[in-house]
């Protein structure tokens, strides 16, 4: 105290301890900064690739560590001397959920972020494969493999493993074709009970701001005559709601995934950094999307979650519509969505080996085959007609033509590409998209009859992509 | 969106705010005034009440504050220890803990060197406390948003 007292009574320090204090003070500040940029930036990089393949020491019990995260199972090969028996530790490190289940019968629950679980897979005599089981991850490339090197192991009382591991491995082959597609019958009506989709654009409403909860459900919905799919549905149709304003307007979108898996949303039509309102949100989370519309246009919306091929080809699109300022109102204003269909088994998911090979069993209006054939749409003759077509794909292009009619007005990804009244007398036969884009185009019908519209890309034409505009 | 998380948040920013601006203000705006104006015995005496002041505020309320809320935040965002080894978000969060423990012992030895009179030693570790305070702020910042 009398220390303290001394030195505190004592005259001022004086410049130079001051300047001693003060660098003193900075040089330690510095040392922090180090230290701890030293510890933010340093690390173990996790990157596939690394620790791909594991190599088990022989015999006993031996436990492997295994991650789930960014579409990859780390370690992606474990190698295990024959009778070794083998425990794995499985730990999900990634944002969204993930499971890992073997083709021997052993499996983990659905891991949340951060969860892990152990599996006993018990003495191993042959291969066994395994891949995560969230619909998309293994043709994503959530794979691994356990091989057996032919060495020696610890005993051979392993015969009553190998059988039960080749049985269950046959077992887990026919489960994942899940049964064969339902043919489709491009001529057949549809049932007493079918609806079809409402192929009119409401108006905008008056308000420049728009607020809409979308919530994605498992849905069945049939998709064409007797064909029944479990769709992932934006508010229980695919295509989900269209959403129709100005430019200009607000969208305040609740986005509520009460599915069985992960789910995300991206909307064209507004301009963010997706990181937060593009990400995947696990079953019975919710989001809130806020986007400002400010460009016109027909903007796809589809769910953001990998792969988005599966989930756009399982029902996860639609359109938002925003009026280029000055718009005309029209008699009749309509809105396709074209999307290509990969059926899976009856009631079943989409097949992602079709998406794979982009082999489509049928091109759809709106979501069902021949949709408009079944129920044609009435417009009266002398009437300027609009169309707005959104190409929702997921992998192709669209060739939008109606049999009989020429296009006036042609719009297409933000700009007019004809007028009607223009002076070189132009007129337009096919609005092309390719996947994601969309336009609309307006036209006249002359005189009574039964137009088609179809996708000129004949092949599609004829498997599902036709309509009938019906003149009176 | 303004929900109970953008609150937590707030009230961990604020948190940081009051603990760098306390320092900021004594340093650079109390001491000099005080070196002109006090005399000598008035001067330390001021200080070392004023000090004193923030180092109890810090003790009793900050520090539980900033824990229960960064913890609370860090628990949100889905952060695990095992995460905090990872290189991106954990490793910016674990480095920024570290500037944390760091500042708060400088912060500590400060008052201790002031008790037993090192005053050169009280100094540095003042200002080293502020620095650093400025490192914690900029491994904040510096998180990753997604």
């Amino acid at each position: 105290m009398t220390a303290d007292q001394n030195l505190a009574t004592r005259s001022d320090p004086g410049p130079r301890q001051d300047r001693a204090g003060l660098l003193g003070g900075l040089a330690l500040g510095a040392l922090m900064l180090i230290i701890a940029l030293a510890v933010a930036l340093t690390g173990r990089t996790t990157a596939a690739g690394a620790d791909a393949r594991a190599v088990v020491a022989a015999g006993g019990t031996q436990t492997v560590a295994v991650t789930l995260a960014g579409m990859r199972i780390t370690p992606s090969v474990i190698e295990v001397t024959k009778g070794t028996r083998l425990v794995l530790e499985v730990t999900n490190t990634d944002a969204m959920r993930h499971d890992l289940v073997l083709d021997s019968g052993q499996e983990t629950p659905l891991l949340a972020a951060g969860q892990f679980a152990t599996i006993d897979v018990g003495t191993v005599s042959a291969a066994i494969d395994g891949w995560c089981s969230v619909p998309g991850h293994r043709a994503a490339g959530m794979t691994m493999s356990i091989v057996v090197t032919g060495a020696d192991g610890t005993g051979t009382g392993t015969g009553e493993a190998a059988s039960l591991g080749h049985d269950m491995g046959s077992m887990g082959g026919s489960a994942t074709a899940d049964g064969a597609a339902p043919a489709i019958d491009f001529h057949t009506a549809p049932g007493p009970d079918w609806q079809p989709y409402d192929p009119t654009l409401a108006p905008a409403p008056g308000a420049t701001e728009h607020r809409l909860t979308m919530t994605v459900r498992d849905t069945v919905v049939e998709v064409a005559p007797g064909v029944r799919q479990t769709l992932w549905t934006f508010n229980g149709t695919a295509p989900g709601p269209t959403l129709h304003g100005k430019v200009g307007d607000v969208f305040t979108i609740t986005f509520v995934n009460d599915a069985s898996m992960g789910h995300g949303i991206d909307f064209h039509a507004g301009s963010l950094a997706p990181d937060e309102p593009m990400r995947t949100i696990a079953p019975g989370e919710s989001l809130t999307y806020q986007f400002v519309a400010n460009s016109s246009g027909a903007w796809l919306y589809h769910c953001s979650t990998m792969p988005i091929s599966l989930h756009i080809a399982n029902g996860m699109y639609g359109a938002v519509i925003i009026d280029p300022p000055g718009l005309p109102a029209v008699d009749t204003e309509l809105v396709l969505v074209r999307s290509e269909l990969y059926l899976g088994a009856q009631d079943g998911i989409a097949d992602e080996a079709k998406i794979a090979a982009e082999e489509p069993d049928a091109i759809l209006f709106n979501g069902y085959a021949n949709q408009y054939d079944h129920a044609p749409i009435r417009v009266r003759v002398g009437e300027r007609v609009r169309v707005w077509v959104v190409d929702a794909g997921p992998q192709r292009g669209a060739a939008f033509h109606v049999v009989g009619a020429q296009f006036d007005t042609v719009f297409k990804e933000g700009a007019y590409l004809l007028k009607a009244g223009n002076a070189e007398h132009g007129g337009s036969q096919v609005l092309d998209l390719a996947p994601a884009q969309g336009g609309f185009v307006e036209f006249v019908l002359p005189e009574a009859g039964h137009y088609p519209f179809i996708d000129h890309a004949m092949v599609d034409g004829e498997r599902g992509a036709h309509g009938v505009l019906e003149a009176y | 969106m303004l929900d109970v998380w953008s609150l937590v948040r707030f009230v961990h920013v604020v948190g940081a705010v009051v603990w760098l601006g306390g320092q900021l203000t004594l340093s650079a705006l109390v001491l000099p005034v005080a070196r002109r104006r006090l005399a000598d015995d008035d001067r330390a005496d001021l200080m070392r009440i004023l000090g004193m002041r923030l180092g109890i505020a810090t003790v009793a309320f900050l520090i539980p504050l900033q824990i229960a809320t960064g913890v609370a935040l860090a628990w949100h965002k889905g952060v695990t220890v095992a995460s905090l080894a990872e290189p991106g978000y954990g490793r910016m969060l674990a480095g920024k803990l570290v500037a944390f423990v760091l500042v708060m012992l400088a912060a500590g030895l400060h008052g201790w060197a002031n008790g037993v009179g090192r005053r050169t030693l009280a100094r540095s570790l003042a200002v080293s406390s502020l620095a650093g305070s400025f490192v914690i702020v900029l491994l904040a910042t510096a998180l990753p948003v997604s």
